[in-house]
């Protein structure tokens, strides 16, 4: 993203454009000077669109300036960044706005990572980017399952249930065509910058899913064999710390609460390769098999 | 390996967390680094009997018994875990 610094005061301020959105039941407001912004975040987060609240629990600005070739973001009166570029500006806001999210929310465990569910059984697919992840999981929920979470997996550790979050995917324009064939239909106005809105798996299931039943440790080698091979109770603990980001944070590392998440689950890692179907068949057979 | 070099008597270092799962392994993280480990069941069993009060022997006993393999077979597993345990750290120094 590139950042620069307006030398011209702000211009005339028109009817502003104002937004709420609610991510993980923490409700934030948005307001901007600019039509084009408004529109742009609004597709991007629609599927967390909410009624406005009299005290959100953060305001963010968007002022054009310039015609729109400079963009000043302000979080709670506070400057954020400057952009020149909207849609950098809007991915900035999003970003932001999740982050904040999260960093409210400690009270569910947080695992990077993707979260699927079949009407009794819910699936965890822990992993940073880049391991194609994200596709991985579209392709799963093409297939049937039910899409809870993506990039961050939120998990109430009284009842081991995903909270569903439906934010809008960060997927590689190279990794797109592959979903062709799983079903995946969208349109440009779907895909905004590097961003598919969330809204093309259609409309999102708000319910928590059904508890955790199995943990996927993923491991890509796209030459390599597909496989799912058992995990240590000690090494799939060891892999949740490593893609948890509040888990440590808790009383003894958070080791506590991981033997009560074993005992109900089902560790596997799931050595995947370059074909997305026959992975996707793999793990479809085991959690449809409950 | 030289197990003659190895304590008469392990302690394991009191401040190390150490949490069983349910299958029997277990997690060990030094809070200083905050670096964790896993231990196979093996490794768990040798590390609770690791209180300054069993000898080798005695903990090389306890491993033949629960697992069903040769004292020689503890002893060499057990010589192997000491070692690192002590390269990581994990135990007072004799």
């Amino acid at each position: 993203m590139s950042t620069a610094s307006a030398s011209s005061p702000p211009p005339p301020t028109a009817e502003p454009f104002q937004a709420t959105y609610r991510l993980l039941t923490v409700p934030f407001q948005v307001v901007t000077n600019s039509r084009d912004f408004y529109c742009t975040l609004d597709r991007l987060n629609a599927e967390f669109r909410s009624e406005p609240v009299l005290r959100p629990a953060g305001i963010y600005e968007a002022l054009a300036y310039e015609d729109g070739s400079l963009w000043e973001l302000t979080f709670q009166g506070e400057e954020l960044k400057w952009f020149d570029r909207l849609i950098d500006a809007v991915s900035y806001i999003e970003w932001h706005m999740c982050d904040q999210a999260i960093e409210r929310r400690h009270d569910l465990l947080h695992v990077h990572g993707a979260a699927l569910a079949t009407p009794h059984a819910s699936l965890l697919l822990p992993g940073t980017s880049g391991i194609g992840k994200t596709t991985f999981a579209l392709a799963l929920a093409l297939r049937g399952l039910r899409l809870l979470s993506d990039d961050v997996v939120f998990i109430h550790t009284d009842t081991w249930q995903v909270e569903p979050f439906p934010r809008s995917f960060h997927i590689h324009d190279d990794a797109l065509p592959r979903l062709v064939p799983f079903g995946l239909r969208y349109s440009p106005e779907d895909h905004i910058g590097a961003y598919l809105c969330a809204s093309v798996l259609g409309p999102w299931d708000r319910t928590p899913g059904p508890p955790l039943r199995y943990v996927l440790f993923p491991r890509l080698d796209p030459s390599g064999p597909l496989a799912l091979e058992p995990i240590s109770g000690a090494e799939a603990a060891l892999e949740l710390m490593k893609y948890s980001k509040n888990l440590r944070r808790l009383p003894r590392f958070g080791l506590d609460l991981v033997p009560r998440l074993l005992e109900r689950t089902t560790c596997y890692v799931l050595r995947r390769n370059d074909d997305l179907g026959a992975a996707a068949d793999l793990v479809l057979d085991l959690v449809q098999s409950t | 390996m030289n197990s003659a070099a190895l304590p008469d008597r392990p302690r394991r270092r009191s401040e190390v967390t150490f949490q069983p799962m349910p299958d029997g392994t277990a997690v060990l993280v030094d809070p200083a680094s905050g670096a964790a480990y896993a231990l196979n069941a093996t490794g768990a069993l040798v590390w609770q009997l690791c209180d300054g009060s069993r000898a080798l022997d005695d903990i090389a006993a306890a491993l033949a018994e629960r697992f069903d393999v040769t004292p020689a077979q503890a002893r060499h597993d057990i010589a192997a875990l000491m070692q690192t345990l002590r390269e990581l750290d994990m135990l007072e120094p004799t």
